[in-house]
C-alpha cells in the first residue's frame, strides 16, 4: 500500500513531496478570455533550456531550475532569495485542450497560453426566422 | 521495527512535515536562517549580496522588468534598486483583465536600499541583466583588497 502511493509520488524528477518540500513555489497571475486562459509565473533565474513543463493526466508541472553560484569563497552577507528549484502544480480539466498549449520564456517570466476546449467554448445560436 | 514503522507512515509523515513547514512559515518561525534575511513577504525585488576577494556582488531578481525600467545608483555606499513592473503588460501586449483568477505577482514601482561593506569603488561597477536577474558587480578599492604576504625563510 505504502509502495504503491509511493510509486506514484514517484517521477523522474524523484519523489515529488520531497520537490515540493525543497522548492520556491513561483508568483502566478491567471487570467481567462473568451478563448483561452493565460498563466504567468515569475521565475526568475531560469532560462529557456532550464524549465520543464509537464502535463500528466490532468496535472500541469512547471520545474524551473536555477543556476547554483560556484565560488564556494563569498561570504553571503544576506539571502533574501535562496538557491532553489521551481516548482508549482495545477490542475486543469477538460475544459483546456492540452495539445495545444503554447510557451514562452522572457526576461525570467513564463506564459502559458493554454486554449480552451472546443467544447466549452461560447457557441452562437443563430436565431431561424 | 522503529524504521519500518516509519518506512510504512512515510506518504502519511511528509504530509504531516510539510504541513508544519507551512505554518513555521506563516509565524516566521526560525527566521531569519544564518545567512537567510528575512524580508516581509512580497517584498520585490528580493535581493541576494556577496562579498568576494575582489568585488561585491548583488543580485537583484526583477523578472519581466525590461532593463530600461531599472534605475541602479550606487552612493555613499548604499545601492539603491529602483524601477517600475507593470504586469497587465507582458511583451508590449496588453492582458485583459476580464477575469482573473490569481493575482499573485508584484505590480507597481519600487526601491530597495542596500547598504554595502566599505572600501568600494564607485567607478568600477558593472550591472548585467539575464533571464530577470540583475547581476550589479562593484569592485573594491585596491588598498582594500585582501594582499598576500608572502613568509621568507631566513
Amino acid at each position: 500500500m505504502a509502495e504503491q502511493k509511493e510509486k506514484a509520488n514517484k517521477t523522474e524528477h524523484g519523489n515529488l513531496s520531497e520537490i515540493a518540500r525543497n522548492s520556491l513555489v513561483p508568483p502566478v497571475d491567471i487570467f481567462e478570455g473568451s478563448e483561452n486562459v493565460t498563466l504567468i509565473a515569475d521565475l526568475p533565474g531560469t532560462g529557456k533550456d532550464d524549465l520543464e513543463l509537464q502535463i500528466d493526466g490532468d496535472t500541469l508541472q512547471i520545474l524551473g531550475k536555477t543556476k547554483k553560484s560556484s565560488d564556494p569563497h563569498l561570504i553571503k552577507h544576506y539571502t533574501e532569495f535562496p538557491e532553489k528549484n521551481f516548482y508549482r502544480a495545477f490542475t486543469i480539466g477538460e475544459e483546456i485542450d492540452k495539445d495545444n498549449i503554447a510557451a514562452t520564456m522572457n526576461n525570467g517570466v513564463l506564459k502559458l497560453i493554454l486554449p480552451k476546449s472546443e467544447k466549452i467554448r461560447p457557441k452562437k445560436i443563430e436565431i431561424k426566422f | 521495527m522503529l524504521t519500518r514503522w516509519f518506512y510504512d507512515l512515510e506518504p502519511m509523515y511528509d504530509d504531516f512535515s510539510r504541513f508544519r513547514n507551512e505554518l513555521d512559515k506563516i509565524f516566521n518561525i526560525g527566521l531569519p536562517l544564518s545567512n537567510i534575511r528575512s524580508v516581509p513577504k512580497g517584498t520585490f525585488p528580493a535581493i541576494n549580496l556577496q562579498e568576494g576577494k575582489e568585488a561585491v556582488t548583488v543580485q537583484a531578481y526583477v523578472p519581466g522588468v525590461a532593463p530600461e525600467d531599472v534605475e541602479v545608483v550606487f552612493q555613499d555606499n548604499t545601492l539603491t534598486i529602483k524601477g517600475q513592473r507593470d504586469t497587465s503588460k507582458l511583451g508590449g501586449q496588453e492582458i485583459q483583465p476580464d477575469n482573473c483568477h490569481r493575482k499573485e505577482r508584484f505590480s507597481g514601482t519600487f526601491s530597495r536600499i542596500v547598504s554595502l561593506p566599505d572600501g568600494l569603488d564607485s567607478e568600477k561597477t558593472e550591472a548585467h541583466y539575464k533571464d530577470g536577474v540583475l547581476n550589479i558587480t562593484i569592485s573594491k578599492m585596491e588598498e582594500k583588497k585582501p594582499k598576500q604576504i608572502s613568509v621568507k625563510v631566513e
